[in-house]
């Protein structure tokens, strides 16, 4: 198994430990969803959505590469105020400060950026977004 | 107002009547209903995400103007057991209005 796979099945295994019992303040990691296509139904929310897009080579030399993968990470929720959807925030990052080398696989992770959105239809739907890059090191032609 | 649109104004009872296309909704509040004949629509309606989209729906229900007189956003209308919070009012200039809601609860 490749770095960057261990590194993301972390990343979905800290997502689903989200959950109250767990000493979050939300259950966004009841269900956790990995580059998910098909539309979610409502029904199914609350939800935590991710998936890994570009990496950027940071620096290589004969033998290692540095490397810098963009993770966005989504949690959605049904008719939540916009409190709670902050919350969805800070239960993200409180996951990741947990371990922010992923087991040893990763050097560490950076936060990138994050925002809250709601849309109102027949019901409303929160929306918290965290983008994060993760900083790993491989063998230069190595995942 | 001219003859043809005085006929359209008359005709909406056609569409808007609880025994063809319409079902009634009650805009009162507390014991008082107040009864309206409404064509609901359940559009389907896509949030979407960075990485994931969800599947929700935007409920209208079409109604006489005039029979909204003193609704206003915010208010509520009840259709069958559903209570729904109306989220905005379109007029659309003909005598009709659609009124946007929202599931209560």
């Amino acid at each position: 198994m490749s770095i960057r796979q261990g590194i993301l099945d972390a990343v979905r295994t800290r997502l689903g430990r989200i959950r109250k019992a767990n000493g979050y303040r939300t259950d966004i990691g009841a269900n956790v969803l990995e580059w998910q296509t098909a539309p979610v139904p409502s029904a199914d929310l609350p939800a935590i959505s991710f998936r890994d897009a570009e990496n950027e080579i940071a620096e290589w030399t004969m033998r290692e590469r540095d490397n810098r993968v963009a993770v966005v990470i989504e949690a959605f929720g049904r008719d939540v105020p916009p409190s709670t959807v902050r919350q969805y925030v800070e239960d993200i990052y409180a996951a990741i400060a947990v371990d922010e080398t992923w087991g040893g696989l990763a050097l560490v992770t950076e936060p990138v950026s994050d925002e809250i959105e709601f849309r109102t239809a027949e019901e409303g739907v929160g929306r918290a977004t965290v983008r994060i890059l993760i900083e790993y090191q491989t063998a230069k032609w190595e995942f | 107002m001219s003859a043809f649109a005085d006929q359209l104004l008359t005709d909406l009872d056609v569409f808007l009547n609880a025994g063809e296309f319409a079902v009634t909704a009650d805009l009162g509040e507390g014991a008082l209903p107040r009864l309206i004949s409404v064509i609901v629509d359940a559009l389907p309606d896509l949030v979407e995400g960075e990485t994931a989209g969800v599947r929700t729906t935007r409920r209208e229900a079409l109604c006489k103007t005039a029979d909204l007189a003193g609704t206003a956003v915010g208010h509520t209308m009840i259709i069958g057991e559903t209570e729904y919070e109306i989220i905005d009012l379109q007029p659309d200039g003909t005598g009709l209005t659609t009124a946007v809601l929202k599931a209560v609860g």
